[in-house]
């Protein structure tokens, strides 16, 4: 290998050595728009969900908004009592004052739901899962 | 050998001819030669794969459409596209977005093309699940259903499809290549800021993306991902400065990314441009063997007076000599398995481009140069089997950048170098790259929604200008490709896919 290297190195420095030498160096982001929380309903379910072996057992609706959703968003987090947070599982806005989402299965007890707006504007409740 | 290097040092004192100034746009910059019509269509309910629990996702299956009036019978059928718009999810909600395209819809029907837009809307309803596989299938419901109508393939050439789509509907075109469950062919694939929620890989199609610098919304990258992530076939990317996410639309304006840099008009001639000349390239009238034209050349730039567009290209048919890809890394060692070597240099190394926190989105390896003209001429040099024909080969193609954070790089000013050929009989010939193209100062933009990145641009030197530089240069017997780091006093590069192409 160090043969074939020096053979390459010695092979190049001769074809451009001569040349080389003659030649010389030379050298906002906008203000979110205001978001509210007006009621966050909780409900029992049995939904299977791919990618989770236990079925999603409780919906999240939260009204309030105005929600919306770029290529991304708007993102749910549940907040544990421990500081903890959860991404929702599933995330649907089904107009501009109401989302739906699912925790991961098995979260119980009380819970801050978190909902941020692609522009950032965050709104936050506690409610009981 | 005394004369072909006193003219090789003249050409590069004099500089060279061919360089990009006063080339005229790409062709189909302006208006194809047909008059537009349009249409509404509407196929009723449709169900689709549940994203969530058991029960199918009801949406109604509409969308509009456009095609070219007066098309001679002999470019019937026409090739079928399929556009997919973005999510946007904002009152009224649902019915408008495949609406949101109509520039680019008049644009390719004026140049022959049957262009569907379908609408994603209630799929659209789902944050998360991104429901990607859910626009596949809704693209191939639509395609299935003007097939359907078109039974004695008067109207629409089903052997010529192409898919379209920005943002989500970007993945969605994706999706509905990978997932492909009628083999549909799909020969062509073009993106705008597609998202890279389900990570595909695919091969076998021909692909073309597009992404803005500040693009505020799909800002984590992820275009680069899929770009890099398309293997196979002749495969193209524009990054384009100033250009954001929403404007690639008619009319959307989202707040979070604010303005463009460049006029959202320019958005659209800029996606009417590529994409058009993309898809008469892969299914459409064009002679093949042009592709390049969407690569850094004489005849791309420049498209528009005022966007700087960074292209990368990959030609499946080209001779690599350097991809960076042969683990475990070793930068002695080539593609080719032969050896490389550096001469005068700081540092040479390989090192992966994927790495976020240090403003990569490349999910490759690179080759990693540092260079201070004070040591010497700094060199890099690549061996070929000996007595390589290039010949059948149009260019030496390589994809560079500069690493933002770099001490020895300087804000604002471009890098260069230039590349060397040398045969068996030791003649050399040299071209300066920013005579082809640049290595540009990566651009960024200010606030959070503008993470700053580092991208690889493709420049191509024509190797008849080798030879125009050294006519005594043997393109079919070459030894070495070397490249020189002696056009700045200093500086710090990433280097990928030296190699051939056409």
């Amino acid at each position: 290998m160090k043969y074939t290297l020096a053979c390459v190195l010695a092979l190049a420095l001769l074809g451009l050595g001569q040349w080389l030498l003659a030649e010389p160096v030379r050298a906002e982001h906008e203000t979110p728009a205001d978001i509210g929380l007006s009621e966050i309903r909780v409900d029992v379910v049995d939904l299977a969900m791919a990618g989770y072996d236990e079925h999603l057992d409780r919906r999240v609706t939260v009204h309030g908004g105005p929600f919306f959703g770029t290529a991304f968003g708007p993102e749910v987090t549940f907040v544990l009592p421990d500081g903890e947070s959860l991404r929702a599982a599933v995330v649907v806005l089904e107009n501009e004052r109401t989302l739906v989402a699912y925790p991961p299965p098995g979260v119980r007890g009380s819970v801050e739901v978190r909902v941020e707006n692609p522009d950032r504007a965050l709104i936050q409740g506690v409610t009981q899962l | 050998m005394t004369t072909p290097l006193l003219m090789v040092v003249l050409s590069l004192v004099v500089g060279q001819v061919g360089a990009a100034d006063g080339v005229d746009p790409i062709e189909t910059h302006a208006r194809g030669p047909y008059e537009v019509g349009s249409w509404d269509w509407d196929f009723g309910p449709l169900q689709l794969t549940p994203v969530v629990g058991t029960n199918p996702l009801a949406v109604q299956h509409f969308g509009t459409g456009r095609y070219p009036i007066g098309l001679p019978g002999s470019e019937l059928p026409a090739p079928f596209i399929v556009f997919a718009h973005g999510r946007f999810q904002s009152a009224p909600f649902t019915g408008t977005n495949h609406t949101q395209a109509s520039y680019l819809l008049d644009h390719l029907a004026s140049w022959g093309f049957v262009v569907v837009s379908v609408n994603l809307d209630v799929v659209g309803q789902f944050a998360f699940p991104a429901a990607i596989p859910q626009r596949g299938e809704l693209i191939h419901a639509t395609i299935d259903r003007f097939d359907d109508q078109d039974q004695d393939d008067l109207f629409f050439d089903m052997s010529r499809i192409g898919l379209v789509g920005h943002s989500r509907g970007g993945e969605g075109v994706v999706a509905a290549y990978v997932d492909n469950p009628d083999s549909r062919e799909i020969h062509a694939v073009a993106t705008i800021a597609p998202t890279d929620f389900e990570e595909y890989s695919f091969s076998g199609v021909h692909y073309l993306g597009l992404y803005g610098s500040k693009d505020g919304d799909v800002n984590n990258g992820w275009p680069i991902k899929v770009y890099e992530r398309s293997t196979g076939r002749h495969k193209a990317f524009q990054y384009i400065e100033g250009a954001n996410h929403f404007w690639f639309t008619d009319s959307i304006q989202f707040t979070g990314e604010g303005n463009g840099l460049i006029t959202r008009e320019q958005h659209h001639e800029i996606a009417w441009t590529y994409i058009t000349h993309f898809l008469r390239e892969t299914v459409g009238d064009r002679a093949p063997g042009r592709f390049g034209e969407l690569s850094d050349g004489p005849s791309l730039f420049p498209v528009t007076d005022s966007a700087d567009i960074h292209p990368m290209y990959f030609d499946p048919d080209g001779l690599v000599v350097n991809n960076h890809q042969q683990w475990p890394l070793d930068p002695s060692m080539n593609t080719l398995g032969l050896v490389t070597a550096g001469s005068m240099l700081l540092e040479l190394s390989e090192s992966s481009l994927n790495s976020p926190g240090a403003t990569f989105y490349h999910p490759t390896f690179a080759m990693r140069a540092r260079f201070d003209t004070a040591l010497g001429t700094p060199l890099y040099v690549e061996e070929l089997e000996p007595g390589t024909d290039a010949s059948p080969f149009d260019y030496l193609s390589l994809r560079v950048m500069q690493p933002l954070g770099s001490d020895l790089n300087t804000a604002g000013q471009v890098q260069d170098m230039r590349l060397a050929l040398v045969d068996m009989r030791n003649n050399v010939a040299a071209l300066t790259l920013s005579d082809y193209g640049t290595i540009p100062w990566p651009v960024t933009h200010a606030g959070f929604a503008f993470p700053e990145k580092s991208v690889l641009r493709t420049s191509r030197l024509p190797l008849d200008d080798f030879v125009a530089a050294n006519p005594e240069l043997q393109l079919n017997d070459l030894r070495l490709v070397a490249l020189v780091f002696d056009q700045t006093t200093v500086g710090e590069v990433r280097v990928d896919d030296i190699a051939f192409t056409r």
